[in-house]
């Protein structure tokens, strides 16, 4: 495994086990105010400082890292969910079927996500489960056309033929055997996926319409650090860093398994 | 006994504007191994997979023991698929890699229930024992065998329903010649033991001379010849059929 | 002598570690001869033939000793000028699939002109070539390109581009495995055509016997990365002399087989990682004998021309 890719693994375990570890690893509560510390910068007691209500922004940070993971992780499994079976029903059936879903495909692309996920939170109330389910319904079409492509090139090898010949029924054939050999490019397009998704959230809480305070969520940390931006760098500083930081994990890593799979 | 009759098969593929197999007519008798030779792009294969319904004919009918296949519902096609079995050419793409092959075997009990749970897996050893492999392959991936213990595991997949009859679709021409005569000789094998019903397909004159009592020639899907190897080989009556066997050069 | 290899020894890499997949062979190929080099798949024969113009990449492995002398002179030993001005022109390849072997976006016309040392008029000679090779139909269309071609037909043009050059050596590489049967017999007829039209000197790697026995004029067959027995095809055929060919010859399906059960040969070919000790054949071997795990025999002469590598070669003679 290339040496890029072993640093993408590494940031995303590192912000895996934090997000865990979160209660050990932060050193106060994330809502404990202290309005005699405002805005402090950091310190040997508070090493990310502290935001315009005392709060100590590295527990808060910590914290936050839950929800990006959990936006991340959740959202794109209901995503891969949804374009893993119809990418693969559409493949394997073909005829009618296969073109009533890439029609359906077809249409879900002409949105533009972000906006259509920004309109359907402004409808709704901004909550994580909401994000969550918006996200994942409005970008599962590659992994359809990904899944869709492999299992058509799939379904014509001998090993089908056998499988069909000893009588195994269609759902256990795309169930077992058509849907695991052809996770490879879907893989990858999982785990970038999920570096789009912690993006999203990120985007949507820094305008205030994704994850709301006082629970915390790199995006609206960051958001609360716009006002202070001049004086207390620390606050769009360390969030800005993570997201950053998190999402080049993904990336890496998923380049890294598209590199492994496409020789 | 007629085990499997084959009446006026048709099957166009539209993609090719081909007609694969064109208005085809056989009966296969228990107990004989029937032969069926012809070159890349007649029809043979297509032929094969349409006798055991793993692709849709358009017209005609096939009667095993008695039944249209063509007609029966999807539940009786399953109970059917036990007694008529397939070994594929290319032992490489004929099983799933990701499945190690005792579960490969395992599955067929799985989805045919002839077998208790905990019964599978001695049974699984027994079958592989049978066409020369072992216990030790259980827990092997197909990456890790060669072409010919492949292929006597799709043999072995094939006879875990106990069938009567097996298609053979150029079940040695991937293979290198020592090898070759080695799953020729567990196929005759078996076929004596078992006193199994084969459809035999290969482009190979010499293999079909070697393994069958009977032959029918095919060519742009329609068959232009059939009749007993001694006769069609000795006596060749179409055109086709002697430029082929003067092209096999038999030895 | 045209071609004379002498005790070629290449490694292979594999999982990092390097692997003598080529033991030593001797292969002696004269003007206006066919010398059929049989083997099974995986015991180095197309090795060997790729490495007479040393076509086997660095990163995949190396001639690591021996000598190809090529009218004379070691091809080992050439620098990289004077080996492309042998490669596609003195010695010319014809591979197992035509359509990987001739660009798919370069049509018939400019594939051979690329080859043709005569630059000015080249529309004859390419006619002249195309004729040569039964593809009188495409004189004329130059923008005909190899996927409108059958297959027979491109490995005809193959073998079109590979002899413009008027090469001394041919080297085929399983060349009519991926045909028809018919059109197998005409490609062979082809190359025969050539070969006595051109006095062309041919070695013709196969791991089918009946194509080899039926166009050679000497044969030698590999196993486990040496030539276990080669002589002239008529003594190969009626007097084989080590086991492997024998049971080689025994597993040649035909209607005389009747059902009965073929005279196989057990098991499989070892692994160039786990080579046994002594005679490479024993542990599959039906003559073998104590003594034939001392060490790996010599080819030994068993008579005028004909040599074996089996110190039983008297038992086993004789079919």
């Amino acid at each position: 495994m290339n040496k890029l890719t072993l640093f993408g693994l590494g940031i995303v375990v590192f912000f895996i086990m934090i997000a865990i570890f979160a209660p050990t690893i932060a050193p106060y509560n994330p809502g404990q105010i202290d309005i005699e510390n405002i805005l402090t910068p950091p310190s040997s007691s508070h090493i990310f400082g502290t935001d315009s209500l005392g709060r100590d922004l590295f527990s808060r940070m910590v914290y936050g890292s839950r929800i990006s993971l959990m936006v991340g992780f959740i959202a794109v499994g209901i995503a891969g969910l949804i374009g893993i079976a119809l990418g693969a029903i559409a493949g394997y059936y073909g005829k009618w079927l296969d073109t009533v879903i890439m029609r359906f495909i077809d249409i879900m692309l002409c949105f533009p996500t972000f906006f259509l996920i920004l309109a359907v939170i402004a409808l709704l109330e901004p909550s994580i489960i909401n994000i969550m389910v918006v996200i994942g319904t409005t970008s599962w079409m590659g992994m359809a056309r990904l899944m869709r492509a492999e299992i058509l090139s799939l379904k014509e090898r001998d090993f089908i033929y056998a499988e069909r010949a000893i009588g195994a029924s269609d759902l256990r054939i795309i169930a077992k055997h058509l849907i695991p050999n052809a996770m490879a490019p879907v893989l990858v397009s999982i785990t970038l996926g999920i570096a789009g998704a912690i993006l999203v959230e990120s985007s949507l809480s820094f305008l205030g319409i994704g994850v709301q305070p006082p629970t915390p969520s790199w995006g609206n940390i960051l958001s609360e650090g716009k006002a202070v931006m001049g004086a207390s760098w620390w606050m769009m500083l360390f969030p800005g860093l993570a997201i950053f930081i998190t999402v080049l994990g993904y990336n890496l890593l998923g380049e890294g398994i598209r590199e492994k799979l496409l020789r | 006994m007629e085990l499997l009759k084959i009446d006026n098969l048709r099957k166009t593929f539209k993609k090719h504007r081909v007609r694969a197999v064109d208005d085809v007519s056989f009966s296969v008798f228990k107990g004989e191994v029937l032969g069926l030779v012809g070159e890349s792009g007649c029809g043979k294969s297509t032929l094969a997979k349409l006798a055991l319904r793993l692709l849709g004919a358009d017209k005609g009918s096939i009667f095993y023991k008695g039944k249209d296949l063509l007609n029966i519902s999807h539940n009786d096609m399953r109970k059917a698929r036990k007694g008529l079995q397939i070994i594929f050419q290319d032992p490489y793409a004929s099983s799933d890699p990701r499945m190690k092959i005792g579960k490969v075997i395992e599955e067929v009990y799985d989805i045919h229930k002839n077998v208790p749970e905990n019964n599978r897996k001695s049974k699984a050893i027994e079958l592989l024992e049978t066409v020369g492999l072992g216990e030790t392959y259980l827990n092997r991936l197909p990456s890790e065998l060669s072409g010919g213990e492949r292929q006597r595991v799709g043999i072995a997949r094939a006879l875990a329903t106990d069938p009567e009859f097996i298609i053979c679709d150029e079940p040695v021409s991937s293979l290198d010649i020592s090898v070759q005569a080695q799953i020729l000789n567990l196929l005759i094998e078996l076929q004596k033991r078992k006193n199994l019903t084969y459809l035999f397909i290969s482009h190979d004159l010499g293999v079909i001379g070697s393994i069958c009592d009977r032959v029918m020639v095919m060519q742009s899907g329609k068959l232009i010849e059939s009749g007993s190897c001694e006769n069609v080989f000795k006596n060749p009556q179409h055109q086709y059929t002697k430029t082929l066997l003067e092209s096999a050069l038999l030895p | 002598m045209l071609l004379q290899i002498k005790n070629l020894k290449i490694n292979y890499k594999s999982d990092n570690r390097l692997v003598e997949v080529v033991r030593g062979i001797d292969l002696d190929i004269d003007k206006g001869e066919c010398v059929g080099l049989i083997g099974e798949s995986g015991c180095g024969k197309t090795t060997v033939g790729l490495s007479i113009t040393k076509l086997i990449p660095e990163r995949k492995g190396n001639i690591s000793a021996g000598e190809i002398l090529f009218a004379g002179k070691d091809i080992l030993k050439l620098n990289s000028e004077e080996l492309r001005n042998i490669r596609g022109k003195k010695i010319s390849y014809v591979f197992q699939e035509p359509f990987s072997s001739l660009n798919p976006v370069f049509t018939i016309y400019e594939q051979i002109r690329e080859v043709l040392e005569e630059k000015d008029n080249p529309d004859s000679r390419i006619a002249e070539i195309l004729k040569s090779v039964g593809l009188e139909k495409i004189i004329g269309r130059k923008n005909m390109y190899p996927h409108e071609l059958s297959g027979g037909m491109q490995q005809r043009a193959m073998i079109g581009v590979a002899i413009t050059s008027r090469p001394d050596l041919l080297v085929l590489d399983e060349p009519t495995t991926a045909l028809d049967v018919t059109v197998q017999r005409q490609i062979l007829g082809l190359i025969m055509e050539l070969k006595n039209k051109m006095n062309l000197a041919i070695l013709f790697i196969s791991h089918d016997l009946r194509i080899v026995f039926n166009i050679a004029d000497k044969i030698a067959i590999m196993y486990a990365g040496k030539i276990i027995e080669c002589g002239p095809k008529g003594k190969i055929v009626s007097s084989p002399a080590h086991p492997y060919t024998i049971g080689l010859i025994g597993s040649i399906p035909s209607l005389e087989h009747r059902k009965k059960v073929f005279n196989a040969i057990g098991g499989r070919a070892p692994l160039f990682s786990e080579l046994p000790c002594g005679c490479k054949f024993y542990p599959r071997c039906k003559f073998r004998i104590n003594k034939c795990l001392e060490r790996e025999p010599d080819l030994d002469e068993v008579n005028q021309g004909h040599f074996s590598r089996c110190i039983n070669f008297h038992l086993v003679g004789g079919v």
